[in-house]
């Protein structure tokens, strides 16, 4: 315990001060969020702002000089567009040309004709695309809405006047849905929060192991590269300690900086949301994907949660003892934290692929593969809890603990011999004379 | 009893490079012992194997009667490694890895402290101690990795090529260190070099090794004297000259 706690300070103390890992850990990834969060923000904003003003300058050309013309052009007054009047549209490329005009809506001369006769009227819309950005697009798209806003208007006036409901005209037959989960019973008005909620509680527990195993995946490969890397690892063979004492030192070490990165992460993340959300805030479609979100947790129970919570533990000692085999062997940090990655990458693919695949209709037999599979287990642990799949759950969890014990036990094994020293990956075999 | 026995060494790297060929010697207490020989010889490698870092591939070595093979940890508590290419952890401080490595030998302040104190002496760091080893130069780091090694007081201390990378004046006096420490506190030195004026002037008995061969061993006095030459530099051209002549 006593060189335990030594190995431990020692490591915090290099893993604070060192800017390797600093920068691996916070900085890097700070500044990534940062901008994303300056960008999306930005952009919504925009976005938003954008659709509800009415900015800019459509050209209209009038050729029917008739009542309902006039009034789709106060119409669009109204919305706060300025009005250019053409007279013709022999100008029509020419102005278009000038990036401040949005468009240039044509009203031939049939148009109040058609409307007073309950005959579908058409206007024509000109629009020059001078930039394949989203934004650039998204502004000349706009007079297609105004035009399109202008009919639903309209299209209840006319249903007035004939003496008719017009809610009842545009949805004449509506919904409401009631989804039935194991035995409760739940109202749903929006779909899309239903498979929203649904996707994230199915992804939400692999996902904080994935983000946690390898946060501390990194981090241990790392100090063990590190090692190397400052030809210390010589000499800490040699010294009186206990080579296992030495790891388990530096994955506590990874354990504390981990978490406290997640907590930096997690603090980031909600504040980052939180302010996506507050712009969008209009939307009614999140209140109800909470109440989702709060449903499920009760369905899913304190056995399911904990069952895991034992096979995350194992995945993620499952995943660090592969990095800590791996780290011995590797030269410098650059290659342990590629390996790393190597090894983080395949299961970010099965969580991706676990949304998307449907293993309730598989035979018994697969699944009992599947729950077999370290990660992949994980992965659909969500499926066996709610499908009340026990054996599958015990499988997972138990698996997933066995698996850690087996590899842990493999990487002791090794530490103990002269292979941490003279076996060496990703290095071209010296050349024998 | 001798301190470190070495019997009939061999160690076979994979690809079958025959590093060492059936090496046997001895250290007895408090005495300083010098391999010395070409390059690629398998003086390294030697050190390794009684450090507990690489296995035997057949032999025995006892260090204070413990074998390096079974007794891995007893062997540890007896000795001090300086390795040939060695760093240090570059965000500490020369005083802060000098307490690093105190505390893992022991827990007793007292002995930390002094063990510190005679760290400082041996290094000749002055105040940089309290910089951080990044800041050093490559003489200043191999003093600070000196002081380390001996300063724990080991039974046997194995300094692999210990002045490499040292000025004249400044591997002159980590020879004066490593003689009067060793002797003043029985410390048993087995040392690698290149220089024959260090290994003349420190050590009490050499052996050249030569291809995974010990050929030669003796006190450096004798040795002279029995091949009739006028220094080590002599006798070593003389021995690895002449097999080098004979291709
Ligand atoms: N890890 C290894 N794998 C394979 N062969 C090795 C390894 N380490 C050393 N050797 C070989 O073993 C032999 C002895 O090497 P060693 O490092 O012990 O020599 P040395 O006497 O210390 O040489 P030097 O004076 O250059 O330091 C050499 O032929 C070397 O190529
Ligand atoms: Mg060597």
């Amino acid at each position: 315990m006593r060189v335990f706690k030594i190995i431990l300070i020692k490591e915090l103390k290099s893993m604070i001060r060192d800017p390797k890992i600093l920068i691996a850990m916070f900085i890097v990834p700070f500044i990534i969020v940062g901008v994303m969060y300056g960008i999306v923000v930005f952009s919504t904003r925009q976005m938003v702002e954008e659709a509800v003003r009415g900015r800019g300058v459509i050209a209209i050309v009038d050729e029917d000089q008739g009542y309902w013309s006039k009034n789709l052009t106060e119409y669009i007054k109204s919305l706060g567009f300025k009005i250019l009047r053409l007279n013709n549209t022999t100008v029509l490329l020419e102005v278009l040309n000038n990036r401040s005009i949005l468009s240039a809506i044509v009203i031939p001369s049939d148009f109040t004709e058609n409307i007073t006769r309950n005959n579908t009227a058409y206007v024509e819309i000109y629009t020059y695309i001078h930039s394949p950005s989203m934004s650039h697009l998204i502004s000349r798209s706009k007079a297609i809405g105004v035009i399109m806003s202008y009919s639903q208007n309209l299209s209840e006036t006319i249903i007035k006047i004939h003496g008719l409901n017009p809610k009842y005209i545009s949805h004449p037959v509506n919904t409401t849905m009631t989804v039935i989960l194991k035995d409760k019973m739940i109202h749903v008005n929006d779909l899309g929060a239903l498979i929203g909620g649904f996707t994230m509680i199915n992804i939400a527990f692999p996902l904080i192991a994935f983000i946690l195993a390898s946060f501390l995946v990194q981090l241990t490969a790392t100090s063990i590269a590190v090692e190397k890397e400052e030809k210390m690892f010589e000499t800490i063979l040699s010294l009186p300690i206990n080579r296992l004492e030495f790891i388990a030192a530096k994955i506590v070490a990874a354990v504390i900086i981990g978490f406290i990165g997640i907590a930096f992460y997690g603090a980031l993340f909600a504040w980052y949301f939180g302010s996506v959300a507050s712009i969008s805030s209009s939307s009614p479609a999140s209140s109800s994907s909470f109440n989702v979100f709060g449903i499920l947790f009760d369905i899913y129970g304190s056995s399911g949660l904990g069952a895991f919570f034992i096979a995350s533990i194992g995945l993620i000692l499952f995943v660090l003892g592969i990095a800590i085999i791996l780290a011995l062997f590797v030269e410098d940090v650059r290659s342990a934290q590629m390996i790393t990655s190597y090894i983080v990458m395949p299961f970010m693919f099965v969580l991706v692929l676990s949304m998307f695949l449907d293993i309730t209709s598989y035979p018994q037999s697969t699944r009992y593969i599947i729950s077999l599979i370290p990660f992949v287990n994980i992965s659909f642990m969500s499926t066996f809890i709610f499908t009340g799949d026990q054996i599958a759950i015990h499988i997972s969890a138990l698996s997933s603990i066995l698996y850690a014990i087996l590899i842990m036990y493999i990487a002791s094994k090794l530490i103990g011999t002269e292979k941490v020293f003279t076996l060496k990956l990703f290095r071209r075999k010296k050349i024998r004379t | 009893m001798d301190l470190l026995v070495v019997n009939d060494l061999v160690k076979i790297y994979p690809g079958n490079v025959e590093a060492l060929r059936g090496i046997s010697f001895k250290v007895e207490p408090g005495e300083v012992y010098g391999l010395i020989g070409p390059n690629g010889a398998g003086k390294t490698t030697t050190l390794r194997i009684i450090a507990t870092i690489l296995e035997p591939t057949h032999g025995e070595v006892y260090v204070d009667g413990y074998s390096v093979v079974d007794q891995p940890d007893e062997v540890r508590r007896r000795i001090s490694y300086l390795p040939e290419e060695a760093g240090a952890y570059k965000y500490l401080t020369g005083l802060e890895f000098l307490e690093f490595i105190a505390k893992i030998y022991t827990d007793d302040p007292r002995l930390r402290s002094e063990m510190i104190r005679d760290a400082l002496a041996i290094s000749g760091l002055g105040e940089r101690i309290k910089d951080k080893i990044r800041t050093y130069s490559k003489g200043m780091l191999r003093r600070l990795l000196v002081a380390k090694t001996l300063m724990v007081k080991p039974k046997l201390a194995l300094l692999d090529e210990p002045t490499a990378g040292l000025d004249v004046l400044n591997a002159q006096r980590i020879r004066y260190i490593i003689k009067e420490y060793a002797k003043k506190h029985g410390i048993a030195v087995l040392l690698s070099s290149h220089n024959m004026l260090e290994v003349e002037y420190l050590c009490d008995r050499i052996g050249i090794l030569y291809r995974g061969k010990l050929i030669v061993e003796g006190s450096p006095k004798k040795l002279i004297e029995e091949y009739k030459v006028v220094n080590l530099e002599e006798l070593f051209t003389k021995l690895i000259g002449e097999q080098y002549e004979s291709f």
